[in-house]
């Protein structure tokens, strides 16, 4: 069949092209998937939407692969399709709902993982301290300090200068640090 | 040409701060925690692997011929053919007369003074430097710009005004005047800071609690930061009180209405009642509460 189709049309990739291609892209997903997963749930995709916007990135992925050059980060470019299928999942998700959600999401943790009341509060902590941030410079402070990404990635993701990547993280680390201690001045957190 | 050069400065690697969580092992295991919180399951996980995987084995849908066109060399060629163009087009256009005057006294300060540098190392270089030394800064680029016209005949360009700033700033009794006050500046810093300062926190703490009698200064020079200076205090509150007060009050005078203000005050407070300075406690609880009031803390200080 896929021979047939080669001979009307010869920029079609033979069997073993394809075969290639699709292991190469699972093991995209299979490095990236939490990467992704994460990424668009900070974004404040709802927890119930996240498996739909991951496998749509995925799905863009499997379209764009030959656009992505080698030079560019793999977590850059994912982060940067993230973006896109993120603000677009929820443009639609506030369609569809009725009722709007004002906060967001509280904090869920999976049954799974048996997390401590203690180390529950502390992670509820942190969420609250990154909340503080406003939200540009929570971004690069989140890919930098939790995903370690470096700077040149990140600008390379949000498609802004280094420079403004790093004056984001410079100012997100201040408020951080000064948040940190106040935790810590007063109360046995961390 | 500018393009280009705008272009490199842009890619040139900024370096790179430690993460906060290298020193900070506490941190490092909640930004794991976070990580693990935020992942799917691994239901999930494979529930999206195996829809995908069917997805991954079709091939990849063909884009438009004129698409790939685009997105060829000849594309490109075309795209940066326009962004060249654009460029001299913008370049061409002389910048408002405004424009150019702005803040051409400052050029050489900005020459001379790394952004980073510790204030200790900004001040020796400040006095290392001849005063005459700015004024041959601000002469080369003018006697460039001189030989230039000379060579060329010509009138300099108005671009060549924007970004040789510093020729305006012919007058040597502007940089003379620039440096004197820098030299002010340090000096004044040099003062205010004793010779052998502690750049680190143990260090500073170690140096309070050395002698008592000693000037404060020398636990809280310009490189300790707000959020450290507390820290430290209290890190000190159990076993050295004395050096944790003097450290608290370093901090009210040079952060009188900083960020951790209510903390510093809550800590003094308590460090005070531990101490059974009750007088003293009160009075500055009676400050606390005039002002911050309404805080979050005033609960836990009411006992």
């Amino acid at each position: 069949m896929i021979a047939l189709r080669r001979f009307s049309n010869p920029t079609l990739p033979s069997a073993g092209e394809l075969e290639a291609r699709s292991q190469r892209l699972a093991k995209i997903f299979q490095e990236h998937a939490a990467f992704v997963w994460r990424s668009l749930r900070r974004m404040g995709i709802a927890p119930a939407d996240l498996e739909d916007a991951t496998q749509e990135v995925f799905i863009v992925v499997h379209k764009r692969l030959e656009q992505y050059e080698e030079r560019a980060s793999m977590r850059s470019w994912l982060y940067a399709i993230c973006m896109r299928v993120g603000s677009r999942q929820r443009r639609s998700a506030s369609r569809r709902r009725e009722e709007v959600v004002a906060e967001p999401p509280e904090l869920v943790v999976q049954p799974e993982q048996q997390v401590g009341v203690e180390q529950r509060e502390s992670l509820q902590q942190l969420h609250r301290m990154l909340e503080t941030l406003p939200e540009k410079q929570r971004t690069v402070f989140v890919l930098y300090e939790v995903e370690h990404m470096n700077i040149s990635e990140i600008a390379e993701a949000l498609g802004c200068p280094q420079q403004t990547a790093y004056a984001r993280l410079h100012k997100a680390r201040e408020r951080v640090r000064i948040e940190l201690s106040r935790a810590r001045l007063l109360g046995n957190f961390l | 040409m500018k393009t280009r050069t705008t272009r490199t400065s842009r890619r040139k690697p900024v370096s790179e701060p430690a993460r906060l969580s290298q020193q900070d092992a506490a941190l490092e295991r909640a930004w794991l925690a976070l990580q693990d919180s935020q992942a799917p399951s691994s239901a999930e996980l494979e529930r999206m692997r195996q829809r995908l995987s069917i997805v991954f084995e079709s091939p990849a849908p063909q884009s438009g011929a004129l698409l790939r066109l685009a997105r060829g060399p000849a594309g490109k060629l075309l795209a940066s053919v326009v962004v060249v163009a654009s460029a001299i087009a913008v370049l061409r256009v002389p910048p408002p007369r405004a424009a150019r005057d702005v803040s051409m006294p400052e050029q050489p300060l900005v020459a001379a003074a790394p952004r980073e540098t510790s204030i200790s190392a900004i001040t020796s270089q400040v006095e290392q430097l001849p005063t005459p030394a700015p004024r041959e800064v601000v002469h080369v680029p003018a006697s460039e710009e001189a030989a230039h016209a000379a060579t060329h005949n010509v009138k300099p360009r108005r671009t060549d005004v924007h970004t040789h700033a510093a020729p305006r700033v012919t007058e040597p009794t502007l940089a003379r005047a620039a440096v004197e006050e820098r030299t002010a500046v340090a000096r004044a810093l040099r003062a205010e800071m004793p010779t052998d300062a502690a750049p680190s926190v143990p260090g500073a703490v170690a140096a309070t609690t050395r002698a008592a009698s000693e000037p404060l200064v020398n636990a809280a020079t310009p490189p300790l930061d707000e959020a450290t200076l507390l820290e430290g205090a209290r890190r000190l509150a159990a076993s050295d009180p004395d050096a944790s007060l003097r450290l608290l009050a370093e901090h009210k005078r040079r952060f009188r209405h900083g960020m951790l203000g209510p903390e510093r005050e809550v800590l003094a407070i308590e460090l005070l009642r531990s101490l059974s300075r009750k007088e003293e406690a009160s009075v500055r609880l009676q400050e606390f509460r005039r002002e911050y009031p309404g805080s979050v803390y005033s609960t836990r200080l009411r006992h």
